[in-house]
């Protein structure tokens, strides 16, 4: 056939068929670069487009997932008729406004006054559906609702880049849509996995801080300190401990900072040092589980509470140790991996040790198990 | 490039120790199920055994992916 055809193609190439001779060679050889040149960018955005679409398309389905896997359990957590389809689009649909950052004294308390009053708004929004919902429901029903949020988002940004390229077809922005979609994707997984995780009240990668931290406080009494964050007191060798940690299992991360403050101003114990235990991302090729210690807070978040800790330490002159275990955001967000496990017994030994180098006798140590308290008690 | 990506889940686990002999045992996870909650009586000494640990554990080839580098 193909030999056929290559008679046939000679015959029209004319008697000879050397290919330079022709002119109709000349044509299919250029026509296509010609067509190329003008038409390149337009079947360039055509593929990206199709590419990104694909994508949006799978981001749109985890994001209904998440919707009615949310509608789903409060429906059965609440456990009577009423439909709250309504409510948790509203509550998708939730945004905060920052504060103004040109303000020459500060933003950090209006931060805080912001997060709380949002806080405070979803939790009493989410006990308005049923007044018998225990506090620990309620904190994995918020959990589900921002993983739910977020993904929302995440498919609102993408979804408004993706028309924008197509209705201008530039190939730009449909590029640099194309070049973070993996990421986005990746992402986008993790927080529809976490939401299985927070469901099931299962501890995620990020509760290894409070783990570590709620270990040591079992046997010991729990005082509130903090909203949703208790201490306990404990010696070792000689040193005075202050355990702090969100209230478990209910799915938090309580308010640390506060109750910092509120233990070494209000309460006027003298502290000699801050150990604190956290979870932090890996740089690709870092392994997952592996420990590294350092000096300086290690919390997340907005950055509230790691100011409030910082503000503390300095005007106390109180040293800040900092442990952290190496995971991915996936496995932060996602049901805590047998290799974060494994390093519990390591993160217990690092946490005495540094205590036994960095303090002396009768000195006293704040260790602070910082992280979602999601699955872990204490 | 064609073929759609499998996914890939853990199998969750739950591990409870013994409180008197540090017996061990794994199971698969149940709803309820937290770390440092009371659990069953251990099958050696019938002394309360404590959940220690609540893990995922992904199959094989996962965890070559992640160790490769």
């Amino acid at each position: 056939m193909v030999i056929f055809f290559s008679f046939q193609l000679g015959g029209l190439l004319g008697p000879g068929g050397s290919d330079t001779d022709n002119p109709l060679m000349y044509v299919l050889w250029f026509a296509p670069i010609i067509i190329l040149m003008i038409y390149g960018q337009k079947f360039q955005s055509w593929m990206i487009l199709s590419d990104v679409s694909k994508s949006l398309n799978k981001l749109k389905t985890m994001k209904e997932t998440a919707r009615k896997e949310a509608i789903d359990y409060i429906k059965t957590s609440i456990k009577h008729s009423y439909d709250p389809s309504n409510k948790i689009d509203k509550f998708l649909e939730y945004f905060t406004i920052m504060p103004v950052d040109l303000d020459p004294n500060g933003i950090i308390g209006k931060l805080n006054h912001l997060m709380r009053t949002r806080d405070e708004r979803i939790r009493t929004e989410v006990k308005k559906m049923a007044s018998m919902m225990t506090e620990s429901e309620a904190s994995r029903i918020e959990n589900i609702l921002e993983a739910a949020s977020a993904l929302n988002m995440i498919y609102k940004i993408v979804r408004h880049f993706y028309l924008m390229g197509k209705r201008t077809t530039s190939v730009f922005v449909l590029v640099q849509l194309q070049m973070v979609m993996p990421l986005l994707l990746q992402e986008a997984e993790a927080l529809e996995n976490a939401i299985g995780a927070f469901k099931k009240g299962q501890p995620i990668g990020d509760s290894i801080g409070p783990m570590v931290v709620g270990k040591m406080m079992i046997g010991k009494e729990k005082k509130v300190i903090a909203r949703e964050t208790l201490y306990s007191e404990d010696e070792h060798m000689h040193r005075k401990l202050y355990l702090l940690k969100a209230e478990g299992p209910a799915g938090t991360v309580g308010r640390p900072g506060e109750a910092v403050q509120r233990l070494i101003v209000e309460l006027g114990i003298k502290i000699d040092a801050i150990i604190m235990i956290d979870a932090a991302l890996k740089l690709e090729g870092e392994k997952t589980g592996d420990i590294a210690e350092g000096i300086g807070s290690a919390i997340g978040g907005i950055g509230v509470e790691k100011y409030q800790i910082e503000e503390i330490a300095t005007k106390f002159n109180i040293p800040v140790y900092a442990i952290i275990v190496k995971e991915s955001v996936q496995d932060a967000i996602t049901v805590m991996r047998k290799e974060i496990y494994d390093s519990f017994d390591k993160i217990i030994d690092t946490v005495y040790a540094t205590i036994e180098d960095k303090t002396t006798d009768r000195q006293s140590v704040l260790i602070i198990g910082v992280g979602n308290t999601v699955g872990v008690a204490q | 490039m064609w073929f759609k990506k499998k996914k890939i889940t853990p199998t969750v686990y739950t591990e409870e120790i013994c409180q008197k002999c540090g017996e061990k045992k794994k199971r698969n996870f149940e709803e309820g199920d937290y770390i440092y909650r009371i659990g069953s009586n251990c099958k050696k000494c019938s002394e309360l055994t404590m959940i220690n640990s609540i893990y995922g554990e992904y199959p094989i080839e996962k965890q070559k992916q992640s160790q490769e580098l």
